[in-house]
């Protein structure tokens, strides 16, 4: 009797099917994350250096660690900065989103348009937005409304004002068609029992709606927290490379601080690497427990 | 009679919540802005810089195309190869960044879509592993990575080459999974049984009958991995530096427009270089909006 063909068993289970779909992905995930991951690891315990053209690596133990916590001053306007569009994020954007996204939901006046219109900010590049809103800033804003001139970008606290008024303009965009998704899938007999009951449009929102999709605003806020240190918020469409310190988030510090004298140096790569690293262990938990938290704790559809 | 009366009050008063009237008036007021910014950015596309500069808000003059022109004759890069300096014009830039969002987008919204098949059709340890790898990656925050990936591109001379880019769209570990994961899953697997019934292979089923009934979604993803990686400028600033996109060409026009050879700032050429690279983006947002902003759900595609 013949032996049962191993590979017409597999190829009939689907098996070799598989395994050629998710081998390439698979392998792609060990290099790109697992061995980036890993890489920056090892990165921010080392120090790069080029000496007579030729490129030396040695061991530095917690040498980039001390250099980014010695430097307290950037680092206290990094995590300020951080933590502020954080905030804004939290306190402006996502309760206006969601009252947006109710109205539509409701389909009242134009809503069709609405959408199309606080969608729109995400289709466009950043730096597009950017030239067209620091030009605005500059030669309407400062010129003609602001009389005499304040040269907005050039002092911290008034460009800090106009950059946030910038992240709020394109902030809405990226959460609308999650809160719209939520919200289409919420029971229509309780909020029609609401209707009934004669609810107002705020109590209705208050305690049916937002209870209804806690679990979207608790990922929404999740997703904002564990991208307070990648947050850019414009900074690099708008000032390059050269934003000031006072002005500076910890993603846009991390990004800009690859380069040297306009050029990507593999020689930064070590403090790059450290300060990733270093945001990692601080945000990771708190994203983590935050979420739990909030879950735990939130409004219940009950 | 008195019930009608007040169900034609109650229609009244819903009308006119202030909850509908404030909220209205805000996005009103939000579209107001957007759509002043954006008229106002092109009308001064088409104006001169020293009319610009007495006058920021008047409107041009005529229909002056000029700065369009220059731009594409001024927005150019250069980079270093061997000892010479090599200029990339825009066209160039438009061809880089249709490779770099096509390709990309393409290879990416493929792979996603067939592993999360994998995992929702072929049950067992790895499917299931895959599926939990997924949801840690998403639900971890790693920040700061770029340097070791810059590091490991070198090492593997993938940097600054299409493979090094395209290697890493074969991924799976984005929220698209979930949504494919679940598509998939809705899928009656009789349709699989018949063919299979009649003799087509594993890959077969996969390709003629599943991805067709996953069309929809597989251009939504599609659109939205194109948009988003055709404004995207700082992964192709550092990993292809010698393939500029169109949106890095901006970024350094706009940042560093001496390298260009300029050593005047253009206001309204500025702009102009803006309205360029935003007019292909918006007309696929125009043409794909209901697409782009269909409910796109774990379900797959709703409404």
């Amino acid at each position: 009797m013949a032996k049962p063909n191993v590979f017409a068993k597999m190829k009939q289970k689907g098996t070799l099917f598989y395994w050629a779909i998710v081998i390439l992905p698979i392998l792609n995930y060990l290099v790109f994350f697992i061995g980036v991951n890993f890489n920056s690891i090892v990165l921010a315990f080392k120090d790069v250096y080029i000496l007579k053209g030729e490129k030396h690596i040695d061991w530095v133990k917690f040498d980039n660690f001390k250099t980014i916590l010695r430097d307290s001053q950037v680092l206290e306007y990094l995590v300020k900065n951080s933590m502020m569009y954080f905030a804004v994020t939290v306190c402006v954007i996502i309760p206006l989103t969601l009252l947006f996204s109710y109205y539509i939901f409701k389909k009242y006046f134009a809503s069709g348009f609405f959408k199309v219109m606080i969608f729109m900010p995400s289709v466009i590049c950043s730096m597009v937005l950017a030239i067209f809103y620091l030009n605005f800033t500059n030669e309407i804003l400062d010129k003609i409304i602001f009389k005499p001139r304040i040269a907005l970008m050039k002092k911290d606290e008034y460009a800090t004002a106009v950059m946030i008024a910038l992240f709020i303009i394109g902030g809405f965009s990226s959460n609308i068609l999650l809160f719209l998704n939520a919200m289409s899938q919420m029971s229509l007999s309780v909020l029609e029992a609401a209707r009934i009951d004669g609810a107002s449009e705020i109590r209705t929102f208050w305690s049916v709606v937002l209870p209804s999709i806690w679990g979207t605003i608790v990922e929404m806020i999740v997703i904002a927290m564990a991208g307070i240190a990648t947050q850019q918020a414009n900074l690099q469409a708008m000032f390059g490379n050269e934003a000031r310190n006072k002005m500076r988030t910890v993603g846009y510090h991390i990004f800009v601080s690859i380069f040297t004298d306009g050029f990507e140096s593999e020689t930064n790569y070590p403090y790059c690497s450290a300060f990733g690293l270093l945001a990692t262990l601080v945000i990771a938990p708190c994203t983590l427990i935050s979420r739990y938290l909030m879950r735990k704790f939130g409004p219940s559809e009950e | 009679m008195e019930k009608t009366m007040e169900r034609k009050k109650y229609k009244v008063k819903r009308k006119i919540s202030a909850y509908e009237i404030v909220i209205g008036c805000v996005l009103a007021l939000y579209s107001f802005i957007l759509i002043f910014l954006f008229g106002w950015a092109f009308l001064s596309s088409l104006r001169n810089h020293g009319a610009f500069r007495s006058d920021a808000l008047a409107f041009p003059e005529g229909l002056k195309w000029k700065n369009y022109t220059d731009v594409f004759k001024t927005l150019k890069l250069s980079y270093i190869e061997g000892r010479s300096k090599v200029w990339v014009k825009l066209d160039t830039m438009f061809l880089n960044s249709l490779i770099y969002a096509g390709v990309g987008g393409l290879i990416q919204t493929f792979f996603t879509a067939a592993v999360a098949y994998c995992c929702a059709r072929y049950k067992g340890f790895t499917s299931s592993l895959l599926r939990n790898v997924v949801i840690v990656t998403l639900i971890i925050p790693v920040v700061g990575t770029m340097p070791s990936l810059l590091d490991i591109l070198h090492n593997m001379k993938l940097h600054d080459t299409w493979m090094g880019i395209f290697v890493q769209r074969v991924s799976f570990c984005t929220t698209y999974f979930l949504i494919f994961y679940a598509a998939f899953g809705a899928i009656s697997w009789e349709y699989a049984e018949s063919a299979f019934i009649d003799g087509a292979s594993h890959s077969r089923v996969f390709f003629q009958i599943m991805l067709p009934l996953v069309k929809t979604l597989l251009i939504t993803v599609f659109i939205l991995l194109f948009v988003q990686y055709w404004n995207d400028y700082q992964n192709p600033w550092m990993l292809i530096p010698s393939m500029p996109t169109a949106a890095r060409g901006l970024y350094h026009y706009l940042n560093d427009p001496i390298s260009m050879g300029m050593n005047d700032e253009n206001v309204p050429r500025q702009i102009a270089a803006g309205v360029i690279i935003f007019v292909p983006i918006f007309t696929i947002f125009v043409i794909f909006r209901d697409k782009i902003m269909g409910n796109l759900t774990e379900g797959g595609i709703k409404g």
